[in-house]
């Protein structure tokens, strides 16, 4: 998510999974997608029996995904970048990029400052005593700073756009405005003219020089062709472990969607984001998929798949520690005391940013509902402040462990880090250090009941332990957010046991004991939580999720009429808004107690028509809702030329019907497409990728910690050096518990960890139920039928898998499905361990392969190196 | 009653045959399947960690058993269009036209089915085994906790709701169908077709074997790589039995006689024995009271003793409430204990 932010200007899911269908190409690299998201398969199979499309699957294991595909290709876990590296320099060699797309709706023409460069793995500006980069070299070029005539204006005007059921008004005065002013405040800050608006300077917008040949050696298309350039089809061979031959076969059929009538999708998931330089790979993909144009596109995309049905919905609403809803940032204490600075900081000059205002001032105002006021910032002031350092999850157990943070208490919702976090014996050791730990979950899980882990001695564990039962998804309602952002409203079919109860009233009833507490005693400083605004009681003085979606939608504070979307949103306090980007998906006046009558209750199975289209293109835009807006496929005007005709004419997703003036949608434009006068707009005004500031998707991105383009460096444990550079691992990789590393002498097993169809994440929910347990009862490691040849093993062998982290002793899976890469200098071999075991749990237990994983981290996503590290493997003695 | 080709309610099944079409090229071997047919079933598994032992490959469990109507099957080979040849199999009751469990069955109660089905009545079944050596694929299997033989009955009770068997419904990747027989083998010959180029030994399997078999399996890597017999057929002696029958019968009539004359001569000796009496609802069998030659012994009585069917019925109601409560209380405990001794 990281990654596609930057360069799209959103982090989620392209498309969606009914559109799968549509797709010419299928690559699965980096998830396995038929045994962890087994209805992507479904379908995959529809686009391969309607329109014969081809299925690709990349993998370091042979799995049940490459079972049914086309093509299988083995790649060595961590790798991935010098794939997608070498399929970007391939199809720019071959000249089988889309010239037309990549000019129009990308940064690929726009000039890099002089200063940037690249040499050897390293960026220019790098810090190497810090470890740090600084970035002033990573710019564009820019033209004369500040120049805002008329033309620009309407541009911008445009940019900031109309939406369906928009107050036009906005706009109009804008327009108005820009008439009598010119030369003053831009159109797209027209807004903040008005009153109870808070001041704040607007930031100024700088066009950056253009080259619309792609000669200019300085263009971002001639720079992305030269770091490219060393990742050869040989590379991959020596790197990644796959045969020249297969590279080439995938390499010819991917690039052919190229092409402007043929599409390609890549699937991923964990297999990108678990790696120190993961954020840089799924970058990388995004920027071959640009190339191709596949972006924006029916069956194309870059397809994150989510791994818990409602963490695309955790996201969204702001669960990182950096984050508030809706993706905007939380402040940084120093850089952004006040709200002045926050707005000047995190307000874009161009594209749909501009309008970040009203998305934080109505935030802030359904926090803090009437305290919130102009005159006090809007209770700016109550919201924390981060430190600029890092406090994301690995990290807090890191303080933990080292008694550097007073964290005394856990409470773990859904969560049982003493199985799903990497290197579970230094968790368990920091667990041990907590005074109280409240787990809140269906099951009796690991973590609440580590005191009997086997190794405790439970008489001098002092941590108190509480268990709250918990509600599952079928004894409670609300919305649940899908990979493909989909927000579909859950009802609750039957009570809940015993005491359980439902999230809303668990965080609900800390809120209210905590601002007991204070009443009790005041604090050094309350009000955040005294002033509160906590409006989502029914009745009977239970919470209520439609009442907690309301205030999600947005309404106006006077009348409390929900809004249509977030294009009404204001900065002056007279909208709250719980989170933007899901305004308009409960808001309906006129049945706000019915679920069924809100955009995320509908349940209309018909392929229809959006407005003028012809539907049938699996968008099934009346089924639920989608954010942003229900536009199902993001970035949609990419799917069509400059003047509105799309680029493949079996699936024309929008067109610009030119005799009438219409656009003709089949998927709700993500794009301004409406006059104020509520004409539609011209083609040649609209906008592909508004969400950035360049308002084009930016292959060149300053936003990210580690580079500007993604580059190939070797997982934290690695057994081989890296060819393409003397930088071995990315220089900002966060590197936790040194002391254990290992290296390829003592550890020259490659390890990967995974999970597999028959049991659900750190396990749970299906080690305490026969029927799923029965499926895959024993945890195991997978290994090549030469490893155990050599280390003299037979099938279901215990072997001890060992590092300094940990050793668990293992039944040995031998199977033809793994087999040692075949690099530069020889053969490697690999081992996988699935995940999902753990100590606890009546029908299945097991060891954790956790006990193995490492707190590597990627700089970005802070997200650990679970899938490349290094082991070794021996028969287990008896 | 006539057992052959039992009708069933759905008109359409009674006039079709009608088969489940299972495509191993597109299976995923996900178990949902496995999963879906022990959920419909209610049928157990092991409970506890202990219980399991490591089966040394994605197969799980390793075997069918009168707890477990289907299991997925994981075979590796070298070579093949992907480098491995990973042969998924679904293990399970084919369906046979010519099955070797209903010749072997001595009572009847493994009978054909509408629609080309073979089910065994579980009131009529003896639990003798015989069915479980006639068949060529080693399918039905004997249940301790019930005295009777067990096997995929094609879900006999969602077909007459109009549903598609536990398995089909369950099927994520498009690997099953389920449909007219005839529709279905001309799918399975078209993706035989389709698969040839990229997999030279695909076969369909099921098309004419024992008469035509009503699961038709599309099986990318050939037969015999996922276990399955070429060509099956039934021992002789097996076949043999299905003549015999009438010679069996003639013993057992005069067997029946002669015990018959036996107890008419006996009559005078009496002992009591226990008068059990088996609620289907609960599936449970109680012990009501005693019988001896006078009627029921041991039981409370109204007024004079005459109302002895109505007490009966009391303390069955009584009962019945008790066991309501108790399973109630101890939902899932109560019906995977009864598991032991099974497997």
């Amino acid at each position: 998510m990281s990654s596609l932010g930057k360069i799209f200007g959103r982090g989620a899911m392209t498309n969606h999974w009914n559109d799968l269908e549509n797709s010419d190409v299928i690559v699965t690299c980096g998830v396995n997608n038929a045994e962890n998201h087994p209805l992507s398969i479904k379908h995959i199979d529809m686009a391969r029996v309607n329109h014969g499309a081809t299925y690709i699957v990349v993998d370091p294991r042979f799995t049940r995904s490459a079972a049914v595909a086309d093509i299988y290709a083995p790649l060595r876990s961590g790798t991935n970048t010098v794939f997608f590296g070498a399929l970007i320099n391939y199809v720019i060699q071959n000249k089988l990029y889309q010239e037309d797309y990549i000019i129009n709706w990308t940064t690929a023409p726009f000039l890099v400052n002089p200063d940037f460069k690249f040499e050897d793995g390293l960026f220019s500006g790098y810090d190497p005593e810090n470890h740090k980069y600084d970035k002033s070299t990573w710019t564009y070029d820019f033209e004369n700073e500040g120049e805002e005539g008329p033309a620009a204006l309407r541009q911008q005007a445009a940019a900031t756009g109309s939406r369906p059921e928009t107050a036009t008004a906005d706009l109009e005065a804008a327009e108005q405005a820009a008439e009598k002013t010119q030369q003053e405040v831009p159109a797209a800050f027209k807004y903040t003219l008005e009153p109870g608006v808070p001041e704040f300077t607007i930031p100024v917008h700088k066009k950056a020089k253009m080259d619309e040949t792609l000669q200019d050696p300085q263009c971002v298309f001639q720079l992305m062709a030269k770091q490219y350039e060393r990742y050869t089809p040989e590379m991959v061979e020596n790197i990644c472990g796959m045969p020249q031959e297969q590279f080439l076969q995938i390499a010819e059929i991917v690039g052919s969607t190229g092409a402007p009538d043929k599409v390609a999708t890549f699937l991923y998931a964990m297999g990108l984001t678990q790696h120190t330089t993961g954020s840089q790979m799924i970058k990388c993909l995004a920027m071959l998929q640009l190339l191709l144009g596949n972006i924006g596109m029916c069956g194309g995309g870059v397809n994150a798949f989510r791994g818990e049905s409602n963490v695309q919905g955790s996201t969204d609403f702001g669960l990182l520690f950096d984050q508030l809803p809706g993706y905007c940032t939380l402040p940084t204490a120093g850089k952004q005391n006040t709200l002045r600075q926050y707005l000047e900081t995190t307000t874009a000059s161009a594209g749909y940013y501009t309008n970040r205002p009203k998305f934080v001032i109505s935030l802030l105002k359904e926090m803090y509902g009437e305290h919130a006021t102009l005159e006090n910032d809007f209770c700016y002031d109550y919201l924390p402040k981060l430190d600029g350092k890092d406090h994301s999850y690995i990290t807090i157990f890191e303080h933990l462990y080292n008694g550097e943070e007073d964290i005394r208490m856990l409470i773990a919702g859904g969560q049982n880090p003493i199985v799903g976090l990497p290197n579970v014996n230094m968790v368990n050791e920091a667990l041990k250090k907590l005074e109280m730990i409240v787990v809140a979950d269906l099951w009796e899980t690991e973590t609440s009941v580590f005191w009997k882990r086997p190794g405790n001695d439970p008489a001098s564990i002092q941590t108190e332990v509480f268990l709250l039962p918990m509600a599952s998804s079928y004894e409670k309602q609300g919305s649940v957010t899908n990979s493909g952002r989909m927000a579909q409203w859950r009802y609750k079919a039957v009570e809940p046991l015993g005491n359980a109860i439902d999230d809303v009233e668990l965080y609900t009833g800390l809120y209210e004991a905590v601002k007991k507490a204070y009443e009790r005693e005041p604090g050094k400083f309350d009000d955040p939580i005294m002033k509160l605004s906590w409006p989502y009681y029914n009745g009977q003085g239970h919470p209520d999720s439609r009442l907690v979606a309301q205030g999600i939608n947005g309404y106006t504070v006077e009348d409390g009429k929900l809004l249509a979307g977030f294009g009404s949103l204001k900065a002056d306090g007279s909208t709250a808004c719980g989170c933007w980007i899901y305004s308009g998906y409960y808001n309906n006046n006129d049945a706000k107690d019915d679920p069924t009558q809100q955009p995320t209750g509908r349940q209309i199975a018909e392929d229809v028509s959006e407005g003028g289209g012809q539907g049938g293109l699996n968008q099934y835009v009346n089924w639920s809702w989608v954010w942003p807006l229900n536009r199902r496929i993001i970035y949609n005007r990419a799917s069509m030329d400059k003047h509105g005709n799309p680029y493949n004419p079996k699936f024309p997703l929008i067109s610009w019907d030119k005799a009438n003036k219409k656009w003709l949608r089949n998927d709700v434009p993500d794009f301004g497409f409406t006059n104020p006068d509520g004409s539609h707009m011209e083609p040649e005004k609209t906008v592909a990728f508004m969400m950035n500031e360049e308002n084009r998707a930016a292959f060149f991105t300053a936003g990210m910690a580690d580079g500007v383009f993604p580059e190939h460096y070797e997982p934290v444990e690695s057994p081989v050096a890296n060819m393409l550079s003397s930088q071995q691992n990315s220089p900002l990789t966060i590197i936790y518990r040194d002391d254990q590393l290992g290296g390829p002498d003592e550890y020259p097993i490659i390890c990967t960890t995974y999970r597999m169809s028959e049991h659900w994440q750190a396990g749970a929910m299906t080690r305490n139920l026969p029927w799923l347990a029965e499926c895959q009862p024993k945890v195991f490691v997978e290994m090549s039928e030469t490893l155990a040849e050599s280390l003299g093993i037979s099938n279901g062998d215990d072997v001890e898998v060992y590092n300094k982290r940990g050793s668990i002793v293992i039944p040995a899976m031998i199977t033809k499905r793994m087999k040692a890469y075949n690099l530069g200098d020889g053969p490697h071999e690999v081992v996988g361990v699935p995940w999902n075991w753990g100590f606890a749990s009546m029908c299945a237990q097991g060891e954790s392969a956790n006990e193995l994983t490492p707190t590597y981290l990627d700089p970005s996503s802070k997200i650990p190196e679970f899938k490349a590290f290094l082991v070794n493997v021996r028969k287990a003695v008896n | 009653m006539q057992y052959k080709d039992r009708p069933l309610k759905t008109e359409e099944y009674n006039r079709h045959e009608m088969a489940i079409l299972f495509d191993a090229s597109k299976c995923t071997g996900c178990k949902g399947c496995q999963v879906a047919c022990k959920q419909w079933n209610q049928n157990a598994s092991p409970v506890f960690s202990h219980e399991y032992t490591f089966t040394g490959s994605y197969e799980s469990p390793l075997q069918n058993d009168s707890e477990t109507f289907l299991h997925m099957t994981f075979d590796e080979y070298d070579g093949g269009p992907l480098g491995v040849e990973w042969a998924f199999g679904r293990e399970a009751c084919h369906h046979c036209t010519n099955a070797g469990c209903v010749m072997a069955c001595p009572t009847g109660a493994c009978h054909y089915v509408a629609g080309g089905f073979v089910d065994i009545d579980p009131e009529v079944c003896i639990g003798c085994h015989y069915c479980q050596t006639g068949c060529p694929f080693d399918i039905p299997k004997h249940s301790v906790r019930d005295g009777i033989e067990r096997k995929c009955w094609m879900c006999l009770d969602r077909l007459e709701e109009g549903r598609t068997p536990a398995c089909v419904g369950s099927c994520t990747s498009n690997a099953l169908e389920f449909g007219d027989r005839e529709v279905m083998v001309e799918k399975a010959q078209a993706r035989v077709e389709f698969l040839k180029d990229r997999f030279p030994d695909a076969v369909a399997y099921g098309i004419n074997e024992l008469g035509g078999l009503h699961v038709i399996d599309v099986l990318p890597y050939g037969a015999e790589k996922v276990g399955l017999p070429i060509n099956p057929s039934i021992p002789f002696w097996r076949t043999a039995s299905e003549f015999l029958r009438p010679a069996t019968a003639v013993g057992v009539v005069a067997t029946v006689g002669l015990l018959a004359a036996a107890r008419i001569n006996s009559r005078h000796y009496f002992r009591s024995t226990d008068a059990l009496e088996y609620d289907k609802a609960l599936d449970e069998t109680f012990l009501i009271g005693k019988v001896n030659q006078d009627g029921f012994e041991d039981m409370p009585t109204r007024g004079e003793g005459e109302f002895v069917e109505a007490n009966k019925d009391e303390i069955l109601e009584a009962l019945r409430e008790e066991q309501a409560q108790a399973i109630k209380a101890n939902r899932n405990l109560a019906s995977q204990n009864k598991r032991e001794g099974d497997k």
